[in-house]
């Protein structure tokens, strides 16, 4: 969308009304699952997600999240670099989710086939 | 183009007339200005305007200098005047194997001729240079243009009138590079041409700088070179049914020109005007006498508003804890319908809230009339500006217009509620830099919706009460309205009649309705920042729903890649203008390129680049701190200076005794100081938020002509000892102008009487051993008290009485004055006596621009610690 701005196929505001929707929602789905890693003991996974939580508490805390539709322009680039930021962080977290996920999955099935439960 | 044709046509002097100037300055001389010129060989004469093509030789033939560049065109008779360079004059490289032209130039940069002469920067400025014509700007031979096609600089002007041609080269030279454009100029009179005609590519409007091909059939855009195809009506004039010279339409021969915008341009049939007062009437508003000041003064005004077609609306609502609507039924009594719940405001009549102007006139004037007594004893506390918004937006719905909001408290009731910040104790301190920026984001919300909807705000706001300025304001800033603040309002008192003639003159001066404004230039230059108070809307365009004239808009230009030789500004402004047409208005400029680092510098336009520069400043100001505004100003000039001292000037490392800039540079220093003092960017804890709020906005949406004389750098006049034919009539309809003095508190001599006058208000300095006759023949009293002013008029109709001449004359000054301003201000007088009230001393102190106080130091300090700086290399 922030591109579309620039090739102006949307005004400032449209885009901010738009991207302002899904800006809590992302840092709440976020915020779960770090908590959730951090009950569950999965240390390595809420090491890495420790940077992301803190930069989107210290937004909330400063009212930075939201955007603006007239300072949009201004911090066009800065906005930008940081959403391409935030989804190699995201790919590469997926990544590592899915490749935890077989290596439990593959573990849970070979513990079972080794101690012989009934599946 | 500097030169008169070969062909006998109306001669063409590139170079502003020296008339301007003398005008208003009435002076030839600087006063005390060291003008040494460094170079030896330098004439001795004092240096005159180099004035081409004036007792100069005669013409050459264009054979002579113009060998190998191609004639675009037939040579057609009359109009167009190719530039053609006389022999001997500075040119620029035009890339095409001119070495020798180069050499030339260099030669004639050292020889210091005047255009390219460097002056010692020591003593007194030169304020006479304040008013000058920008540096002549030297187009390239070949380039396409015709008679009258100079861009007047009021209109828009460029802050570098030769431009680099690399980004590496502006770089080094470290000026900045912008354009500055008052589209709209009061009183301005703007030929209008009869049909459209666009390049296909960059969509640039026709110009006086296209160059015709082919036969007269194609023309080839300046900006961006493709070959267009000319209208088969182009020649021809429907309304006489005749054939016409091409030359003689009106967008080939003028820069600036207005099109009537046929259908494609609209999205929806031109919008009548509408206007919606919101008053406040609360408690803190009827102490002040507010609401009967101001429903007089909209009386008053009521005549003015734009209304040719009949189709203007007139809304009134009065704020305070509830909303005051008025039903103004034609053929009835108005009735008053009061709102109280005002969480969820809904409109209390269906229709007839607002009006049509011309049907329901007297109805209006009956509920204005009786709005002051209505309620100038309201005690209802508290403002629920936000629902009145609301129901503002609610009326103006599908139409747009304007809404005035005048307020003399801070909202405090329903949505958009601000509680006004404290800031008595973080004036000063880096917390105030938090102060001025706005407080949530509600009202920047609206604004950007009603920018949608093309209802612009104008937000007044009046008394000494804590409004959140800042955040309010935003109202204005961001919908490309205006922002007035009377601190010292009161009814009865002399800053209410201010008010009424202020006000009423900005209501009657709308010019322009939902109005889109962009800024085109050639192949090779982006536009990356704007100032002013608009709307963004797209990376290049700005949405304005109402145009003010006398209003500029500021943009940053960069260089992405190497210019051709002339560089072409088009800005248009797509508007409906108040009588109901939809028409855009198309400025055009050309500006020589160079790639010679000496041209840049002395084709500099200071009074540009001190505007851009302020502009940043404030701009810098509100978006990060204004400590870091102030360096950042400061670090700028010192960096131009160092980079000129580098570049230019022999002593171009080590240290030097004196401080050098080149002439067109001269008052950059004693600007930037002008800048730094003034209550927008002052350091130190005496400008309350709400003046510099507002002393911010002045600065962000004035033009150079009227920001930085009289507002920056005041003028000093002597009263006493004014020459004989000062203050009369010098022929031509205006005032000789008496001798300009400089700003500083050394000039003003206990026997004699000054006028300082900055604008926005005027100080007359009385000494303490003045004569009371003269007084007496001043302001008919022998004797004044310190404090506000009205300066009476005691001439009978503009002849002098017999005593009173003094008092005559001074009148025809203010007025000239005023005029140079457009009218803008009615600014009050205040008399300062020199062993009278401090407070008005401190007013003067401040004033006084080349004074050191405790904000920043005087001018020749300034100049020493610029000096220590730049020889020190630590900049």
């Amino acid at each position: 969308m922030l591109t579309d701005l620039e090739c102006d196929y949307i005004n400032p505001i449209d885009l901010v009304n738009g991207l302002n929707t899904y800006v809590m929602p992302e840092m709440a789905a976020h915020l779960l699952m770090f908590v959730v890693f951090l009950l569950m003991g999965e240390w390595f996974s809420m090491i890495i997600n420790l940077p992301l939580a803190v930069w989107n508490i210290n937004k909330v805390v400063n009212s930075r999240q939201f955007y603006d539709a007239t300072e949009v322009f201004r911090t066009l680039p800065k906005h930008k670099r940081e959403n391409f930021v935030k989804v190699a962080f995201y790919l590469l977290c997926f990544f590592y989710y899915l490749y935890s996920m077989i290596m439990t999955l593959v573990n849970e099935s070979t513990d079972d086939i080794r101690t012989g439960s009934a599946y | 183009v500097g030169s008169p044709p070969q062909m006998g046509a109306s001669s063409r002097r590139r170079l502003y007339p020296e008339q301007i100037a003398s005008a208003y300055a009435g002076q030839q001389a600087p006063q005390g200005a060291a003008e040494a010129p460094t170079y030896p060989g330098a004439p001795s004469a004092a240096p005159a305007f180099f004035v081409p093509g004036a007792g100069s030789a005669p013409a050459t033939s264009p054979s002579t200098l113009m060998q190998g560049q191609p004639m675009q065109g037939q040579p057609m008779q009359g109009q167009p005047i190719q530039g053609q360079p006389m022999q001997g004059q500075p040119m620029y490289g035009q890339g095409q194997g001119q070495g020798q032209v180069e050499g030339l130039t260099q030669q004639f940069g050292q020889m210091g001729m005047a255009e390219f002469q460097t002056v010692v920067l020591n003593g007194r400025p030169d304020l006479a240079a304040l008013d000058e014509a920008p540096p002549a700007m030297r187009l390239a031979p070949g380039t396409m243009c015709v008679a009258a096609s100079e861009c007047a600089p009021r209109f828009q002007r460029s802050t570098l009138n030769a431009v680099p041609r690399t980004d590496k080269l502006l770089k080094k030279t470290r000026l900045p590079l912008g354009l500055l454009v008052t589209p709209v100029c009061a009183d301005d009179d703007v030929a209008v041409a009869p049909d459209i005609v666009r390049c296909r590519r960059c969509r640039t409007y026709i110009n006086p700088f296209v160059a015709f091909t082919d036969g007269g059939r194609r023309w080839r855009c300046n900006m961006c070179g493709l070959s267009n195809d000319v209208p088969l009506t182009f020649d021809y004039d429907s309304a006489t049914q005749t054939q016409k010279d091409r030359w003689a339409r009106a967008d080939l021969r003028n820069a600036v020109v207005e099109f009537v915008a046929p259908l494609e341009y609209m999205v929806r049939p031109p919008m009548p005007p509408a206007y919606v007062f919101l008053i406040d009437v609360s408690y803190a508003s009827a102490q002040l006498g507010a609401p009967g000041v101001v429903a007089q003064t909209i009386r008053d005004t009521l005549d003015q508003l734009p209304d040719a077609d009949g189709r203007t609306r007139v809304a009134i609502i009065g704020v305070d804890a509830q909303l005051h609507f008025f039903q103004m039924r034609t053929g009835a009594e108005p009735q008053q319908l009061v709102v109280g719940d005002v969480d969820d405001v809904v409109l209390p009549a269906p229709s007839d809230l607002l009006v049509n102007l011309s049907d329901a006139r007297s109805s209006l004037d009956i509920v204005l009339e009786r709005f002051g007594a209505m309620f100038s004893n309201n005690h209802g506390v508290g403002n629920a500006l936000g629902p009145a918004i609301r129901a503002a937006q609610q009326m103006l719905g599908g139409i747009g217009g304007r809404i005035v909001a005048i307020m003399a408290s801070p909202p405090t009731t329903g949505e958009g509620l601000v509680e006004p910040r404290a800031e008595g104790r973080d004036l000063g301190t880096p917390r105030e830099s938090e102060l001025l920026r706005a407080q949530g984001t509600w009202y920047k919300n609206v604004a950007a919706d009603c920018s949608r909807a093309q209802i612009a705000f104008d937000t007044v706001f009046v008394g000494q009460q804590a409004m959140d300025v800042a955040t309010v304001g935003g109202l204005a800033r961001y919908t490309g309205g205006t922002l007035l603040h009377y601190p010292a309002f009161m009814a009865g008192r002399p800053e209410a009649v201010r008010f009424s003639s202020e006000f009423g003159r900005h209501l009657a001066g709308a010019a322009g309705l939902e109005a889109v404004l962009r800024v085109r230039a050639s192949k090779g230059l982006r536009m990356s920042a704007y100032y002013g108070h608009f709307f963004l809307r797209s990376l290049d365009l700005l949405a304005l729903p109402s145009v003010d004239p006398g209003r500029c808009y500021a943009v940053d230009l960069e260089i992405d890649e190497t210019l051709p030789p002339v560089v072409y500004f088009q800005t248009a402004l797509l508007h409906t203008t108040a009588l109901g047409e939809r028409r855009i208005r198309v400025v055009t400029q050309a500006v020589p390129t160079t790639d010679n680092a000496h041209s840049v510098f002395h084709h500099a336009d200071q009074s540009a680049i001190a505007a851009l520069l302020a502009k940043k400043a404030v701009d810098r100001a509100l978006s990060a701190r204004l400590e870091d505004a102030r360096e950042a100003l400061q670090h700028k000039t010192l960096e131009i200076l160092g980079a000129f001292k580098t570049l230019c000037t022999q002593a171009s490392s080590g240290a030097a005794t004196q401080l050098q800039a080149p002439r067109a540079l001269r008052l950059l220093p004693l600007l930037t100081l002008a800048t730094l003092k003034h209550p927008a960017l002052r350091g130190g804890n005496n400008v309350r938020v709400a003046d510099r709020i507002a002393a911010m906005s002045l600065v962000l949406t004035l033009p150079p002509e009227t920001l930085l004389q009289p507002l920056l750098v005041p003028r000093v006049y002597a009263l006493h000892e004014l020459e004989p034919n000062v203050g009369l009539d010098d022929g031509s309809g205006s005032v000789v102008m008496p001798q300009l003095l400089p700003l500083s508190a050394e000039v003003l001599a206990p026997r004699g009487v000054f006028l300082v006058y900055s604008g926005a208000d005027a100080i007359l300095w009385v000494g303490r051993d003045v004569d009371p006759s003269m007084i007496a023949s001043l302001v008919g009293e022998p004797h004044v008290q310190s404090g506000v002013f009205t300066f009476p008029d005691l001439s009978d109709n503009g002849s002098p009485r017999p005593g009173f001449e003094l008092n005559m004359r001074t009148n025809n000054l203010l007025r000239a004055l005023s005029s140079l301003c457009h009218g803008m201000w009615a600014p009050p007088m205040f008399v300062c006596r020199e062993d009278g009230d401090q407070q008005v001393r401190l007013l003067l102190a401040q004033r006084l621009v080349e004074d050191m106080d405790t904000a920043a130091p005087s001018y020749s300090q300034f100049l020493n610690q610029m000096r220590d700086k730049i020889n020190r290399g630590s900049f």
